[in-house]
């Protein structure tokens, strides 16, 4: 079963174009979703929450089909966004009462823990809040009305290193229950890299990569190799990309198993490293190889 | 439609507006007392604040209710409730126009009382007010379509001043049709076929007004 | 808060709203010969209007506060950008020279142009010439150059105050403080108090004229020195802390609304016929409104061209430029063309639009090919453009 699905989206815009050919996510799961600012992130995920409508292309959330259903769908969803804004003119409180008053499902205890771990003032005006605390205020609110899916934008975008933990220990919490899954973009690969288990990375509106975590630590390696004059690498699938000239050559790979090693020192090139690589040079190796293909 | 989540959004508008509400009413009282002082520069006065306050709380409410909810993002945060555009809209329109109606009524009113009790003006004067007062709404139902149509706050601040501009002419034309001239000075209401005539245009006029820009709300794919 | 930094950015809208404010001083000088009521210019047109009286009130009810307000706002900037002695060498040759080398031959124009009007009236004759008093302080006809005597005027009184106050630096601080309130209505008052009191106190003030112009001898009436001075005042404290451009962006049709109100009720109390009677009754409430109207316009133009003129832009650059020469050489072409087109049974409704469709024709041309990219528009705007419209 999947929270979410997404079948060959096309989106045309003035001076963009959104194409997504497959994407999903399997209930229970956690989702970090990569992409520099203004690839489709944004955009995506407003597909995923009705508010935007593909010109093709099936999306289902939740189990249904959209935008016929979105507003159903909405009720399990909570949706924040880094643009999104609360009432600066309100309390916190108020806001928490309306929500409150709307969601019959709203948890009331689990709403004072958030209150209290995320370390704010129900009785303050939003306008008082720092940035941080309007992230955080957001997600309380999002979060204590204990929806299916949870659609995070950029959630930890522009958080100092503690407000940034606590969001995220608090994501974590919410995995526990294993009904519930979460997507969030980010720009901020150790963020994903902390707490996801899956992966998707987007690149000038086109998905360039998706699957687990794992998988992708897994299969991407940097080889440091020493090549002795006359000896000429040869051009393998597996290999993503090579730098450096001459003896000293590093390759990139997203297939990588031992029998690259072994091609290798067939051939007379000494391997002279193997290194894993963090998920951000991963992003940007995968967008680099797209892009260079793509060209 | 969830008639229940449109209840709640047309109260978030109100609750937000109360203190909008409050002014435009305490100044529009105060405008009704100089109109109330018999005195011919004082009467012009009050009734110029009169228009200018009700011109004014019109152009705030559709600027914050409707624009500002956009610039200001917190549409974002309202569309991520379980609602869908239909719903967003008519919750829109009518908290825009209830709202609008709170001190457009107690002036209407309070102009009747004024009107009928003093000597100095004839009753018939009530009907030219009703005429202004209707034309009055339905430069806000034009200025809540341009709203919620353009979501801009230039076209929308346009509106304001086209409407004001237009507002001087209507009254300066409607003010000298005779039959409306000899309505103003006659001493008991009359409501001869030009006064009804132009009241129905206006009624006409607001009505067109909201369907289209229900009729437009309903073609937008993307709520964002 | 920005206070006492220069801005980095240059304020296009601000280079936008000056230049309008010179410009519209054409369209004022030209709905002149189509006022009803009396006669106030060099000719009267036979086709009336009170469209153009409604006109010529609101125009003349904000324009020249308008560019008074910029005129400070400038002046500092040039102040801090070259110094003391580079400000006074800078605005003796664009503010003060422009003065006395165009006074005298724009005045023997405007007196020949009096002169064939007076023939005209007379049947084709020349009339003896009036008696005319001697040029002295308390006759000197500035025409419409006025604005450049009391410009020089408020530089002297800016740089002695300067040296005065800010050796007491809480006032610097207080006027950052009191300076915000002023563009968002709480402080309102207190700006236009200084008008307001002019006004009031102004000996025969004409209501339906707003401030006297004084372009009749150099001692500057009290309505004149106070409204215009705390205009200059307050565009020099402005430039202290640009922020505040940015929220009459937001207000800017409140303030119209404000604006439009208040010259409605002059209007509709005193008419559209230009009024050249004394107030007598009700003063203060009529100084009050007018100065809270025009300063009203004056933060709805500014307002207004934030939202919609702060982009550079190539056209509004040029007319920018192309306006403190059209300005100061409009008024002889002006008052000869309305000379010409007077006694012509036409409608106003064509005359109007016609002259000033010549006028700006023939002064944008003349802007182009004489001044432009010559000496003079090194003299007047400062810098020399080397190719057209260069931004």
């Amino acid at each position: 079963m999947n929270a979410l699905a997404m079948q060959q989206i096309k989106k045309q815009y003035s001076h963009f174009q959104l194409s997504l050919e497959s994407l999903e996510l399997p209930t229970g799961s956690i989702m970090g979703f990569i992409g520099a600012n203004g690839a489709g992130k944004s955009t995506t995920l407003r597909m995923l929450m009705g508010l935007i409508q593909p010109d093709s292309g099936s999306i289902e959330v939740l189990g249904k089909p959209l935008p016929k259903h979105a507003d159903q769908v909405k009720w399990d969803i909570g949706y924040i966004s880094e643009d999104m804004r609360l009432y600066p003119q309100a309390t916190l409180e108020w806001h928490m009462n309306w929500i409150r008053s709307i969601y019959p499902v709203w948890d009331e205890n689990y709403a004072k823990h958030l209150l209290k771990s995320f370390d704010l003032q129900a009785k303050q005006k939003l306008k008082g809040f720092s940035h941080g605390q309007r992230v955080k205020a957001t997600i309380l609110l999002a979060l204590a009305r204990r929806p299916k899916l949870l659609m995070l934008d950029e959630p930890t975008t522009g958080l100092d290193p503690i407000a940034r933990s606590e969001v995220l220990t608090e994501l974590m919490a919410v995995l526990a229950d294993e009904e519930r899954s979460i997507l969030f973009s980010s720009q901020n690969t150790l963020d994903v890299e902390q707490i996801s288990d899956q992966i998707a990375f987007i690149d000038r509106g086109r998905l360039v990569g998706a699957s687990n975590k794992e998988d992708y630590l897994d299969r991407w390696r940097k080889l440091r190799l020493e090549v002795p004059v006359g000896v000429q690498l040869p051009q393998l699938p597996e290999v993503v990309s090579s730098n450096g000239e001459g003896r000293l050559v590093i390759i990139t790979t997203n297939q990588y198993s031992r029998t690259l090693e072994a091609k290798y020192n067939a051939i007379g090139a000494n391997v002279l490293h193997t290194d894993t690589m963090s998920l951000e040079e991963i992003f940007v190796a995968n967008v680099q190889h797209m892009r260079r293909n793509a060209a | 439609m969830n008639y229940f989540l449109v209840q709640k959004l047309i109260y978030k508008d109100w609750y937000f507006q109360r203190p909008t509400v409050l002014g435009s009413v305490l100044l529009g009282f105060l405008a009704l007392l100089l109109v109330g002082l018999q005195n011919s520069i004082w009467f012009t006065a009050g009734s110029i604040l009169l228009l200018t306050v009700i011109i004014a709380f019109g152009g705030i409410l559709a600027t914050s209710l409707v624009v500002g909810e956009r610039s200001t993002q917190t549409r974002l945060f309202i569309l991520s409730l379980p609602i869908s555009m239909r719903e967003y809209t008519t919750a829109k329109m009518i908290s825009s126009l209830l709202i609008f109606l709170i001190p457009w009524t107690a002036f209407l009113i309070s102009s009747y009382i004024l009107i009928t009790n003093q000597a100095a003006l004839p009753d018939g004067f009530f009907a030219f007010v009703l005429v202004v007062l209707l034309e009055l709404l339905l430069n806000y139902c034009l200025l809540l379509s341009i709203s919620v149509i353009t979501e801009s706050q230039g076209w929308a601040s346009f509106g304001i001043i086209v409407g004001n501009l237009t507002l001087n002419a209507f009254i300066f034309y409607v003010g000298s049709l005779p039959d409306i001239k000899t309505a103003i000075a006659s001493s008991s209401m009359v409501w001869n076929s030009t006064l009804t005539t132009i009241l129905l245009l206006e009624v006409m006029v607001i009505l067109a007004l909201l369907s289209v820009t229900f009729y437009v709300q309903s073609r937008k794919k993307d709520l964002i | 808060m920005s206070a006492n930094n220069p801005p980095r950015e240059r304020l296009h809208a601000l280079d936008a709203v000056r230049g309008v404010a010179l410009l519209l001083g054409v369209v004022l000088h030209t709905t002149m010969s189509f006022l009803p009521g009396m006669q106030l210019w060099v000719t009267v047109d036979s086709s009336r209007s009170d469209v153009l009286g409604v006109l010529f009130f609101v125009l003349h009810g904000f324009r020249m506060l308008t560019f008074f307000v910029l005129a400070g706002f400038f002046a500092r900037l040039v102040f801090h950008r070259l110094g003391t002695r580079g400000f006074i060498w800078d605005r003796f040759k664009r503010i003060f020279l422009p003065l006395v080398v165009f006074w005298f031959p724009l005045l023997m124009a405007v007196l020949l142009i009096l002169g064939w009007n007076a023939q005209i009236a007379n049947g084709g004759v020349m009339p003896s010439a009036p008696q005319t008093p001697p040029l002295s302080p308390n006759n000197f006809p500035l025409l419409h150059l006025w604005f450049l005597y009391l410009l020089v005027l408020f530089y002297v009184i800016v740089l002695v105050l300067r040296t005065v106050l800010t050796r007491i630096p809480v006032l610097a601080r207080a006027a950052d403080a009191i300076l915000p309130s002023m563009v968002q209505f709480v402080g309102l008052p207190l700006l236009v108090a200084p008008m307001i009191v002019g006004l009031y106190f102004q000996p025969n003030w004409l209501g339906w004229f707003g401030i006297p112009t004084p372009d009749q001898n150099l001692y500057p009436n009290l309505a004149a020195l106070l409204a215009y001075g705390s205009a200059f005042m307050f565009g020099w404290l402005l430039h202290r802390q640009t922020d505040l451009l940015h929220k009459l962006e937001r207000l800017w049709w409140v303030y119209a609304l404000l604006a439009g109100a208040g010259f409605t009720f002059f209007l509709s109390t005193l008419g559209t016929t230009p009024l050249l009677r004394p107030l007598e009754q009700d003063k203060f409430l009529y100084a009050s409104v007018y100065g809270l109207a025009a300063w009203s316009a004056v933060f709805a133009l500014i307002g207004f061209a934030m939202k919609f003129w702060n982009q550079p832009n190539t056209l509004r650059r040029y007319v920018a430029d192309a306006s403190y020469w059209i300005y100061l050489m409009h008024l002889p072409l002006v008052m000869v063309l309305q000379t010409v087109f007077a006694r012509l049974e036409w409608s106003w409704l064509i005359k109007f639009p016609l002259i000033l469709v010549i006028a700006f024709a023939v002064l944008f041309s003349s802007y182009h090919l004489l001044v432009r990219h010559t000496w003079l528009g090194v003299f007047l705007n400062g810098q020399r453009r080397t190719s057209p419209a260069t931004v």
